[in-house]
This record gives structure tokens, C-alpha cells and sequence, in this order.
């Protein structure tokens, strides 16, 4: 069966959100899939998902975004989804520290689970909560560069930066398949389509930390 | 009252203005002649208390309950009380609860002051080690929020777990203005903290705020939605036990599978394609029973519904005896008059003596929804996101009492499908389109030795000199035989359990008294004797059940001598591609299948032996 036109797309990212719970995973998906934030939304039960396609690099991508439950009672259910995702968007809240640091808690449960190649970003949620905050930016940006994450803050509420993270990791993700699918055709370069986007002389890896720090 | 036959709920759980376009409205309407009315709900009592639950669960399976009695339909629903007791014997058991949990509460209190004061904690008050979080907005108490002469284990494991029951209870059912009061957000808090006080090996797991939160609302009293809660998590416990590789759930997930296997093959398959095999994807519902897919109001109705079917009378004295005596096979047995109490899934189940926890209503109404979407998921879902995506789409849009009625439909096709395949000859089997796939790689590990060989060795003591059939020996063969099921996959796992659990009973009793039971038709007489025989629970349904089953592998076994060319045989494209392997698996080398031909010319008029006897008592005919 054919797909619908509004669902034709190059490519399918499957991107895993992950954090402690009640870090704004959710609305950050609701956010980024639906622009809608939601006061009252309720604790992931297990996993839930959402999509956007969306124009990445000039090429159509379905984002598959999974959201998991905070709760580390549900890590044996949510780390099998971590299969086969290409990037994990890792999220803390910045007005509290434990969940910042818990963050290498987490990294560790994606080394165990996730592929190795898996692009991670280091997301601060809850900007707008100004007067609370706990985690420093420039904190959270050093921890980032000294374990090679991309790192932004964000407010899901305001819609702040939210859009920009998204975008961000999936113009990773997409740089990192498109160096692959070059590599893996060296012999025979079977599509020069392909190797047309591929965007050869994009910026460097370490520059993406400097391309989406939070402003 | 209302006239027209259904009502607004409006009234009874009020939703935020503000949050009024976005929460689903609710389907379900109290409607006259079918909810259990409150005058209806007060009639069903006797004078001295004794409540008519027949009549009840009647209701309440057609209509649901109105909301202005479901707390107190609910306690009985749920096991809290015996409909057989007065109203003072309730009134006293309530008072010893109420006293119960405010015991629990204090202790809790004296650990954590902040329970019971009308607030709730969501940011941590120990570090993983147990040190005391210094909190400098409190000023009292040196910053602290924890009694820190507290450090064992159990006490620490508690105190981690408080934050995060904080986080949800603020998150728990926004939408209702009832939850706009922090002081009901802190009656939810405290309940759940104190409930992961008491069943500390559960604690607190996300969702069990969903499952809690009704019962504050439908009862005023703490102590009592409390031990609503309690009751209600006595039947959910399980699948919120973690460990490091697995959730409890996971056990009525693979259940699930199997059921759908057995009752929708072409689905099954479906969703193993798109790598759903798992059925992870139903994982929500299962946890908080439907909460997030149904409106508030219609889930509480799907929930009562539930509870009806699902209710035995024996429900209030099996809770109430101490934990190490709830064997399950102690449970008093059903006579007619109880069975008729039973709701009608359980009267089902316990005529079919499944009594497993796995095979919950719950399960077969999530297969009543996948059903439901069966089309959509078959034709649209290319992915496991697409199933996902298909049943994001029935919240808010399904009707409970439709989907409860399904699920029994369902549960009936798939009992009906199931022991046809376990207990009728291989013919009807065959004529069934049930699909066993033969997976002798994956199972013949588990198969150790010649079980033909073993099997014909005990065969030989299974009769006394004098000619009787011997229990022990007779049940020992039958396990040496058991394994051979093992060789049809997952699909027979519960046919198994089921077999083991009649070996399993017979052999109780033998042991409860060794020389009367010696002989295995002595079980049978002494049941009918003291007239236990007919009830679901006997051993002598469970001798007749076990002698089915066995009847099974029996014809199996001359089936498989009577073609020798097995991929000719009606049966074989059915049951197993390749004969050659199932002979390897049973111990049957090469050609020679003499063994076999032994065995099952000794094993075949044994077990009708069995229906020889169970027919002169008229016995054979018990039907499932």
C-alpha cells in the first residue's frame, strides 16, 4: 500500500527522549510534534511516541520521537526501545540539581543499551522558571563538551529553543548517515543523488556544540 | 430522580473549566433499568446487613453503578467485605482498618513530619545513601525533613521513593477541579506514601497514582479509600513489580500474546512482522487499567464492570486470611449457589479450573481493543509507531460495556479454541485451523533422555499386583510425559501449567493422607462421598482433565505410528513439518519405533481405564 503524500519522507529518525521524571519530557515532545504544552499532562506510563516530518538539510525526515517513563522502576521496559534509535535528547530540569546529576546516570544506561554511534544532546528544560534556577548554564555546557554531547536549554512552555534542539540533532543524525552512506559506497558510488546532499564540507564535528548552545 | 433514563455527570466529577476542550467527555450515563441505583443498592440489603450480590453483580455487569454509591459498591467489588456479613460485623472490621492506617500513618509521620500535614515533598529529602537533603527554606528542624535516626534499609528505600510519588500526585488528574484542592493532593500523596510503606517489596510505582486516585474521590474517609486502594492493588500488584530486566506486566503481556495468537493468528503474525511481538505496545493499559485511554468517569464504569465479572464470592475470606495460608489451592470450593455469585468471567474460569492470576479480564479486554482495531492495525500498520499511532486513536472514543463484552466473547473463543486443541483427539484438531507451529529446535533442549524409554520403564509400576492404579506412580508417569507438550511452543505453556497444576492437586491430596490415597480411585470415591466431587476445585475434575490431556499426547503418539510417512498424515501439516525431528525429540532413533509402539499400547488402555471408572461413578462427563 502506498503511503499517504503527506507521509512521503526520505528519511525515518527514531530519536529517544530520556531524564528523571517530571524534567518537561513530554512537553518537549508535545511541543516540538503538536506546538501544544499542557499544564495538566500526566506521567508517561512506559513509553508513548509522537511524529513530525519536518525539512532537514533539504531532505524530508520523519522524526520518530519516543518518550519514556522518568521512573527507574520502568528502565527494563524503556531501555528496549533504545534499540535502533539514532539520537537520545537527554533532559534535565535546571531548577533541580538532581536531575542534572543524574544526567550521567543516564549516559551510562545509553552506553549499556543504545547503539554506540547514538547522537546524544544534553537538553536544560524549564528555562522560564528564571527565578529558580539551580543549574548554571556555563555548569552544564562544561559537563557537555568534557563528555561530547551537544547541549541546549529550553523552555518547553515558551517555546523557547525547542524547535532549534530538534533541528539540531537531526541535522546530526543526518550528517552522520549521510557520511556513513558515502563510506559504505566508496567502492562503487551507486547514487549520485545520494551523494549529491551529502553535505561534504559541513561543519565540523566539534562545532556543533558551538552551534547550539543555548543564547 | 431522572426520568429520562440517563443523567449529566457533570455534577459528580467536575472538570476545570479552563480544561473542558481538551478532556474527553465521558459516554457512560447512569441509565434506569440497567445502573445499580442507589435505591436499587439499598433494597439489596436484609434487615441485619447481609447484602445480595447475585442481584448485584446482575446490575452492575449491565449497566454499571451510579455514581452517587460507587465507593461503597466498590468495597464490595473489590473484596473489602463479605456481602455475607452484618452491618456490624462491617462496621467493626472498618473501625479495626481505620485504626490500622492511622498506625501506619503515624509511623510514617515519625519518619517523615511532612506526611499527614496537608502539604507533599517532590524534590528529594535523602540522598541515595540515606544523609538527610539540607532543605534552607525550611527553617525549623535544621533544614531537614526526615527524622535521620532512620537509616535502615527499608526506611531509606521508602524516603527515595516520596519525591516521586510527590511528582506525580501533582501531575495525577489535573482536570478535575477536585484536584485542584492541595489538600486532597496531599490525601493522595499520603495514601500512596503509606502504601509503599506497607508493601515496601512494591513501594511505589508510577500509574499506581492513576489506580489510587478514584478511590478518593468516591470515599471521604482516608482510611477507607485507602484500603480501597489496597484491595485494588491486591489484584494489579504484580505488574508493578520491578527488577532490572523485567516488570511484572510483562507476564499478562505474553499472555496476551498468546491469547491473540490462538484467536487471531493472522494479527499475531501482523504484529510479530512489525516487531510488536512483544505487545509492548499495550503495556499502558494493562498498568493503569484503561485510565489513560478512557475518559474519567467511563473508566471508572469499565472498571466496575471489571470487578463484577470478575468477582467470586470467595474473594473477602481469601484476602483476609494471613498470607502464608492464602494457597490458592485452599480456596473453599464453589457450589452451585456460589457459582451463581461468581461474575461472569469468573464463573467461566473457575468451571474451566484456570485459576492462574496471568489470564485477568484485563487482558483479553486489551484483545477486545486490538481486535476492534484488528483492520486498521492489518491494513495500515507498517510499523510498530503505526499500532502505537492506531491506538493512540481509541482514547476517549471506545464504549466500556462494549469492550467488556467483547473480551468475554473473546475469552470463550479463546477457551473454546484452546482445550479443543489440548483435549479432543488429534482429528478435531486438525479440523480446527488452530496453527501449532512444530518448534523442536528452540524446545527439544528442554527435553532431557529418552522420554519413551522413561516412560515405558514407569509405566510397568503403575499398577499394584492386586491390579489398581496407583497414584503416585500414575502421576509420576504423567510428568515424565509432560515435557513432550513443550515441543508445540509457547501456545500449549498454559495447557502445561494447567496440567501440572491437576498433577499438582492430585498429588496434595495423596500426600494429605498417604494410605487411604494410595490408590488413585480412592480420591475419587472419597469425594463423592463427601460430595466435593462435581465442584470445579476436586480432584476428581482434575484426574478427568489430566486423563484428557494425556489422551492427547496418546493419539498423538499412535498417530504419529500410524504414518509412518508423516507429511502425509492430515495432521502433520498442522502440527509438525518434519516428523523426523518430533521422533528425535522423544527419543525415537532412526526407525525404530518400537519403544513407542510399546508405550503407547500400554498407555492408551490405562487412561481409558480412567474414563472406565470416572463413567461408572458418572464422572466422564464434567464439561469445562
Amino acid at each position: 500500500m502506498a503511503r499517504r503524500p503527506d507521509e512521503e519522507y526520505d528519511y525515518l529518525f527514531k530519536v529517544v527522549l530520556i531524564g528523571d521524571s517530571g524534567v518537561g519530557k513530554s512537553n518537549l515532545l508535545s511541543r516540538f510534534t503538536r506546538n501544544e504544552f499542557c499544564l495538566e499532562s500526566k506521567s508517561t506510563i512506559g513509553v508513548e511516541f509522537a511524529t513530525r516530518t519536518l525539512q532537514v538539510e533539504g531532505r524530508t525526515v520523519k522524526a520518530q520521537i519516543w518518550d519514556t517513563a522518568g521512573q527507574e522502576r520502568y528502565r527494563a521496559i524503556t531501555s528496549a526501545y533504545y534499540r535502533g534509535a539514532l539520537g537520545a535528547l537527554l533532559v534535565y530540569d535546571v531548577t533541580k540539581p538532581t536531575t542534572f546529576e543524574n544526567v550521567s546516570r543516564w549516559l551510562k544506561e545509553l552506553r549499556d543499551h543504545a547503539d554506540s554511534n547514538i547522537v546524544i544532546m544534553l537538553i536544560g528544560n524549564k528555562t522560564d522558571l528564571k527565578h529558580l534556577r539551580a543549574v548554571a548554564t556555563e555548569d552544564a555546557q562544561t559537563y557537555a563538551e568534557k563528555e561530547g554531547l551537544a547541549f541546549i536549554e529550553t523552555s518547553a512552555l515558551e517555546a523557547t529553543n525547542v524547535e532549534k534542539a530538534f533541528q539540531t540533532i537531526l541535522s546530526e543524525i543526518y550528517r552522520i548517515i549521510s557520511k556513513k552512506s558515502l563510506s559504505s559506497e566508496e567502492p562503487a558510488p551507486a547514487s549520485i543523488k545520494d551523494g549529491k546532499t551529502i553535505v561534504v564540507g559541513g561543519p565540523e564535528p566539534n562545532t556543533k556544540k558551538a552551534c547550539c548552545t543555548s543564547s | 430522580m431522572n426520568k429520562t433514563g440517563a443523567e449529566d455527570l457533570g455534577d459528580f466529577y467536575p472538570i476545570r473549566p479552563e480544561c473542558q476542550a481538551d478532556t474527553p467527555k465521558p459516554r457512560f450515563k447512569p441509565r434506569a433499568g440497567k445502573t445499580l441505583s442507589e435505591r436499587r443498592w439499598n433494597a439489596a440489603f436484609s434487615e441485619d446487613g447481609h447484602l445480595n450480590i447475585e442481584k448485584v453483580l446482575r446490575r452492575i455487569q449491565r449497566g454499571g453503578v451510579h455514581p452517587s454509591i460507587k465507593g461503597s459498591v466498590w468495597e464490595f467489588l473489590l473484596g473489602c467485605f463479605d456481602p455475607n456479613s452484618t452491618y456490624d460485623e462491617r462496621n467493626q472490621l472498618r473501625q479495626h482498618r481505620r485504626e490500622q492506617y492511622s498506625r501506619w500513618k503515624a509511623e510514617c509521620q515519625y519518619m517523615v513530619p511532612v506526611i499527614g500535614s496537608g502539604k507533599l515533598i517532590t524534590t528529594p529529602i535523602i540522598t541515595d545513601h540515606g544523609q538527610p537533603v539540607i532543605d534552607y527554606s525550611i527553617t525549623d528542624d535544621k533544614g531537614q525533613q526526615v527524622n535521620s535516626s532512620f537509616s535502615d534499609k527499608r526506611s531509606i528505600q521508602w524516603m527515595l521513593a516520596l519525591p516521586q510519588i510527590g511528582l506525580d500526585v501533582v501531575r495525577t488528574d489535573r482536570a478535575l477541579s477536585f484536584y485542584e484542592s492541595e489538600k486532597n493532593q496531599a490525601k493522595l500523596w499520603d495514601i500512596l506514601a503509606v502504601y509503599a510503606w506497607v508493601d515496601n517489596d512494591i513501594s511505589y510505582v508510577q500509574g499506581m497514582n492513576d489506580i489510587c486516585s478514584p478511590m478518593i474521590i468516591l470515599l471521604e474517609n482516608e482510611a477507607d479509600a485507602f484500603w480501597c486502594f489496597e484491595h485494588a492493588m491486591r489484584r494489579l500488584r504484580e505488574n508493578f513489580r520491578s527488577s532490572a530486566s523485567s516488570m511484572g506486566v510483562q507476564t499478562q503481556l505474553s499472555t496476551l500474546s498468546q491469547v491473540i495468537k490462538i484467536v487471531d493468528p493472522k494479527l499475531h503474525q501482523h504484529l510479530e512482522d512489525v516487531d510488536g511481538g512483544e505487545y509492548l505496545f499495550a503495556f499502558r493499559m494493562l498498568m493503569v487499567l484503561f485510565r489513560r485511554e478512557f475518559s474519567f468517569a467511563d473508566a471508572l464504569y469499565l472498571w466496575e464492570l471489571m470487578w463484577a465479572m470478575e468477582y467470586n464470592p470467595n474473594i473477602f475470606s481469601l484476602y483476609e486470611k494471613p498470607i502464608a495460608e492464602s494457597d490458592k489451592s485452599a480456596a473453599p470450593m464453589l457450589n452451585n449457589k456460589l457459582l451463581k455469585q461468581c461474575g461472569k468471567f469468573e464463573r467461566k474460569k473457575v468451571k474451566t479450573g484456570c485459576k492462574d492470576q496471568e489470564s485477568a479480564l484485563a487482558v483479553f479486554l486489551v484483545a477486545s481493543v486490538l481486535e476492534a482495531k484488528n483492520k486498521r492495525i492489518l491494513k495500515e500498520a507498517k510499523g510498530l509507531d503505526d499500532v502505537v499511532q492506531i491506538l493512540n486513536d481509541i482514547t476517549g472514543n471506545m464504549d466500556a460495556r462494549k469492550v467488556c463484552k467483547e473480551a468475554l466473547k473473546i475469552y470463550k473463543k479463546y477457551l473454546s479454541k484452546f482445550w479443543n486443541a489440548v483435549v479432543s483427539s488429534l482429528s478435531t484438531l486438525a479440523d480446527s485451523d488452530l496453527d501449532l507451529s512444530f518448534t523442536a529446535n528452540k524446545y527439544s533442549v528442554r527435553m532431557e533422555g529418552n522420554v519413551i524409554a522413561a516412560a515405558l520403564e514407569k509405566i510397568e509400576h503403575v499398577k499394584s499386583p492386586e491390579g489398581e492404579v496407583l497414584t503416585m506412580p500414575f502421576l509420576d508417569l504423567c510428568k515424565t510425559v509432560l515435557p513432550v507438550l513443550d515441543n508445540f511452543g509457547p501456545a500449549m505453556a498454559p495447557a502445561k501449567s494447567d496440567i501440572g497444576g491437576n498433577i499438582s492437586r492430585l498429588e496434595n491430596m495423596y500426600l494429605s493422607n498417604q494410605s487411604e490415597f494410595n490408590h488413585l480411585y480412592m480420591i475419587v470415591r472419597s469425594e463423592i462421598e463427601s460430595k466435593k466431587a462435581k465442584s470445579s476445585s476436586s480432584c476428581t475434575n482434575a484426574l478427568l482433565w489430566l486423563t484428557r490431556a494425556m489422551d492427547f499426547l496418546s493419539e498423538l503418539f499412535c498417530n504419529l505410528l500410524a504414518h509412518p510417512d508423516w507429511s502425509m498424515s492430515h495432521v502433520a501439516l498442522k502440527l509438525a513439518p518434519d516428523r523426523k525431528k518430533f521422533m528425535s525429540v522423544v527419543g525415537v532413533k532412526g526407525d525404530d519405533v518400537s519403544d513407542m509402539e510399546k508405550f503407547s499400547g500400554r498407555f492408551s488402555p490405562l487412561l481409558e481405564e480412567n474414563h472406565k471408572f470416572l463413567a461408572s461413578v458418572g464422572m466422564d462427563n464434567l464439561k469445562a
